[in-house]
Formats: C-alpha cells, structure tokens, sequence
C-alpha cells in the first residue's frame, strides 16, 4: 500500500513513483525495466530521442498503454488498480493534441473537462487568459494552428486545477515567440502554482531552462534519473570580469587556482570562494565573477555515449 | 455513476455525433430513396407493373395506392440492405475514429474509466439508430402521404417472408406505426456489431465495411432456399421480424423470439467490443 504524498513541503516526497516498468510492442522493447522518483514540486524533464521511449512511458503514467511487468503510482495510487484516483488531479498532453475540429475551442474545453467534472465559468475564462487564446476561443479548432491547437491543449489540462501537469513535447510546432512563452508559463505554473510538471522533450536547450531533474532515455533503457545540475563532473571553468584582466588570469594561475594551460579550467582542490579571495586580498575590481553553467548538452552526450558502452558491453 | 455527470457526458457526446455532417449522410440518403422511389412509381411503366399485380389479386389500384403501401414499399425494398450501410458507417466510427484522429487520448488522459467512455459511446450509438430507423419509417410515410395526397389503404408485398398484406388505412397505419418500432429495436444489433468492430485494433473504414460484410453475407445465405431450415440462425432473418406484423395473425411469439434473440447478440457483440477497448494501448 502506498501512501499519498500530503506534505506540503516541495521535494518533501515523490508524486509520481515507477518500479520496473517495462513495455514491449511486439518484439520491440519501448520501455525495459525503468525505475524513477519524480519529487514534489519539481519540474522533471523526460529526455530522448525520437524513439526513445519517453511517449510510452507517459501513456504508461496516464493508464493508456498497459505495462507488461513493473508498478506505476501517482499521488500514492496505482494506476493501473485505481486509474481514477491516481489522475484525479492529473493534467496532461499526450503525444499531438487533437481536437473536435468542428467544434469550438471553448466546446472542446467542456467536452473534455466535464469528462471528470463541471468547470465554473471564471475558471475557464482565467485559463483562457493564461494560455493567451481569449480572442479566438470561440473559433472552430480547424481553423487554428498547431501553436493554437498547442495552447488549448495547455487549456484543457490546467482546467482541473491539477497538481501535477504532463506534458509530451509541448513546444512543439511553436514559434520562438510561443517556445519562450510557455517556457516562462511552465515555469510560473511551477514556482507560482507549486504544480509539478513533468515534461518530455527531444530539446536540450528547452529542457536546461526548464527543468531541476531530468530523465535521459535511450532505447527504452533510463540512463540517468535523478537532479542534473548537482552532479559531480570535475572542475568547471570560471567566467570572471575585473578591471586588468589578463594580470588577474596571470596571478591565477601563478597561484594555482587556475589550471596552468587549461584556459579558465578550475584547478583541482580551487573553488569560486578562494578565487574570490585572492581577487579581493589583490585589490582588483571585480565587475562579474562566476562558474559557467554546466551544459546539458555535454551533459547528455556524456552520458548517452556511456549508456551505449555500457549496452555494447 | 455521479448521475449528472453522466447526463452530461452523454449530451456531450451527442453533440460530438450530432454535429457532423456525416451523421446527417443516412437522413439524407433515405430521404432520397423515399422520393425516388414516390416518382418511380407515378411513371407509366412502373405503375402497369403494381397494377397489374393487384389486378391479380382482385384490389383496386385506386384504394392501394397511397402513402401506407408506397411506405411499405420502401421499406421491404431498401431497409435490409442500404440501412445497415449507414448504422455501420456511424457506429463503426464511434471508438474506432477517436482512437485513429487521437482525440481518444485526450479523453483518457482524464480520470475516466473505458468503460463509462464505452457506455456513453453505445448510448449515443444506440440513439442514433432508433433516431435513424424512426426517420426512415416514418420519412417514408410522410413522403408517401404528402406525395400521394392520401394515406390509403396498406398493401404489402413481402415475398422473401412470404407475406402479402391488405389493411385498411387505420389497421395499416396502427401496424406500420408498431413495426416502426420494432425496426428501430431490431436494427440495434447491427449498431452493436459495428460498435464491437469500431473496438477492434482497425481503421474505422475496415469497421465499417466488415459490418457490411457480415451482414451482405449473411442476407445473402438467409435467402438461399436450401438453407431455409437454418434461417433462425441467420441475422438477417430475425432483423426481418418486423414484416410478421403484417400477417393477418400477428405471431408475437416468434417476434418476442426474434427480439430476444437480437437483445443476446447485441449484448455478446457490446461485451467482445467492450474487453478489446479495455485492454488495448491507447498510443500512435
């Protein structure tokens, strides 16, 4: 028996729990023994190729695809014993949202949120408002485009006031305009809305903005799980800006707090702290001074490249 | 089930079915037949021919000729074949459409369990059926009425269940308005199977057109005479029950025999199509 998770502390437990979910299509394995946590409050970021099996994973998570060996629970309920208990306070996009084109996007809105209940009007109108479609909500869906189509799809699954969201590529077929929008929404519904998301996407640049976990998937195999930006990976290069520039490298690395030869590479044992230090005790003028940002990117190559060494072997 | 949720989804779903034109294809096509078949029968040949017949029979042209006999007409003539066309092409597009279009993934990617999604889906299918036999029997009667001029007396001609029947205009009317009803239950069996298809792991075009299928050869073996003491096992033969109310001795046992004979095959046909729905993967 699984407990719900009802503390109100964010990451306090996890929301969403998979035990060696597996699923075959035949002879094809979409999804092989994967295992995660999604916490509380976090925004978790599903990571693959195409192909990789984040889509079934999330039909997995919404009860439409049946796994073949594991557990899956949301909120403290299995999915597949109590399907409506566990998405009672689920919103979700699943693979392209589709439509009844003939119908306005307001009557799909009721359509498909009176499936679990009667929305208030205010609340419809609010979400309305935040997916930005209050001017072409009582146009047929046929006529809209797929970045419209995108954001009702958004629509419909904040209507039930969920306290967790799945999304399956939710930027995709969006402008820049509308990536950046919804980047900012997702991450307004996270920190204002303490909803959880999870969100999965073949974007490295998206997911880095975006999320504090991250899943990586490869072939069906989950490759990493866990918070991303914490990881141990060696020595990161510093990005710093003072008034003479090329004395304060030079007294760096005569000091030993920059690698010799390795550009602004940390040396092992430095930190930002004791360079900070050293500026200061040698009266330099610091206009900016930090650690560059770990890439995803290197981040996801790294650790797909090592997946795949560790398949071949 | 929370009772107004559910009137609710069901009037949902009705709007979804009720607002495409191609559920209006059926109305449409029947509407057609039935003046059609009005203007076949003001021509000069066509005309000779029914005069002749009742000529035989010793009735006057005059007395058969209006709206209760051009009814029964039309509906001995089209219901068997082309009304299974039409309940296939809507039923067999219920489940079937929304898996293929995704817009089933939308739905149950709410807490909502497949088998009340399948409930409302039979319901509105259900529905539609009976909306669909009523227009059609009674379509034909108004087209018949208003075309002819008068309602007349009731001649029908069955020759496939034997039957040949003369009424006044107040018994034929009575008799036609009861075999309406019973067309609009019988007919359920086939939205049913087309439902049970629409269920399958098919696009709804194979829904529909195994439907059709089933049905054509089974019609098709009904009507084969070395065959004649297997009728009751053959669908078309008890989806024909309602021509017995045109004999003179009504047999309302063997209506009662047929109708629950179409109630256990519609009820077998829901249940196999319900356990695909059930545990299928819902995914592209």
């Amino acid at each position: 028996m699984i407990t719900p998770c009802t503390s109100e502390k964010l990451g306090a437990c996890s929301i969403v729990s998979l035990q060696a979910v597996t699923k075959a299509f035949g002879d094809r394995v979409a999804v092989k023994a994967v295992s995660l946590e999604v916490p509380q409050g976090a925004i978790y970021g599903l990571l693959g190729h195409n192909g990789a099996g984040k889509s079934t994973l999330i039909g997995m998570l919404l009860g439409q695809v049946f796994p073949d060996d594991g557990t899956i629970s949301i909120d403290g309920h299995h999915i597949q014993q109590a399907r409506d208990k566990a998405l009672a306070h689920v919103g979700a996009i699943y693979e392209t949202p589709v439509f009844y084109g003939h119908l306005s996007g307001r009557k799909n809105l009721g359509i498909l949120c009176e499936y679990t209940a009667s929305i208030p009007k205010a609340r419809l109108e609010e979400v309305i408002q935040l997916v930005g479609l209050a001017g072409r909500i009582d146009d047929p869906v046929e006529v809209y485009s797929h970045g419209m189509r995108q954001r009702l799809a958004l629509a419909q699954a904040l209507l039930p006031d969920p306290k967790l969201l799945i999304l399956d590529e939710p930027t995709e077929g969006f402008d820049p305009e509308g990536i950046f929008e919804t980047r900012n929404l997702i991450l307004k519904l996270n920190r204002e809305w303490g909803l959880t998301i999870i969100v999965s996407s073949h974007q490295l640049s998206e997911l880095q903005q975006l999320c504090s976990h991250l899943a990586i998937m490869r072939e069906g195999h989950l490759l990493f799980s866990g918070e991303w930006r914490n990881l141990p990976s060696g020595p990161g290069m510093l990005r710093f800006k003072v008034d003479r520039q090329d004395e304060a490298e030079a007294g760096l690395r005569k000091a030993g707090l920059l690698v010799a030869d390795g550009g602004l590479q940390l040396s092992e044992g430095s930190d930002i702290t004791s360079i900070a230090s050293w500026l200061i005790e040698h009266k330099f003028r610091i206009d900016f001074l930090g650690l560059e940002e770990k890439s995803l990117e290197d981040f996801y190559l790294e650790t797909t490249r090592n997946g795949r060494k560790e398949h071949a072997a | 089930m929370n009772s107004p949720m559910f009137v609710r989804q069901l009037r949902n779903e009705c709007v979804k079915l009720f607002s495409r034109k191609r559920t209006y294809l059926g109305f449409g096509a029947f509407l057609s037949i039935d003046l059609i078949i009005l203007w076949l029968l003001n021509q000069p040949f066509p005309q000779r021919g029914v005069q002749s017949l009742l000529v035989r029979n010793g009735l006057p042209m005059e007395a058969y000729s209006g709206g209760l006999s051009l009814a029964g007409f039309t509906l001995v003539l089209t219901l068997a074949l082309v009304s299974g066309l039409y309940l296939a092409l809507v039923s067999g597009d219920l489940i079937a459409r929304e898996i293929e279009e995704g817009t089933m993934r939308m739905v149950l990617a709410r807490p909502i369990s497949r088998l009340r999604v399948f409930v409302i889906k039979t319901l509105v299918g259900a529905l539609h059926t009976f909306l669909l036999m009523l227009f059609v029997c009674l379509g034909a009667l108004m087209v018949g009425w208003i075309g002819q001029g008068r309602l007349g007396k009731m001649l029908v001609y069955a020759p496939l269940e034997g039957g040949f029947g003369v009424f006044s205009a107040a018994e034929g009317l009575q008799r036609y308005l009861l075999a309406t009803l019973l067309i609009a239950l019988l007919y359920q069996a086939v939205s049913a199977m087309a439902l049970m298809f629409s269920c399958l792991r098919l696009r709804p075009a194979t829904a529909t057109v195994l439907t059709l299928s089933v049905l054509y050869v089974d019609y098709a073996l009904n009507n084969i005479p070395y065959l004649a003491a297997f009728k009751p096992w053959f669908l078309s033969y008890h989806l024909s029950a309602w021509l017995m109310v045109f004999r003179y001795n009504i047999p309302w046992l063997d209506i009662a025999s047929s109708l629950l004979v179409i109630f256990g095959l519609s009820a077998s046909f829901l249940v196999v199509g319900y356990s695909f729905f059930a545990s299928r993967d819902i995914k592209t």
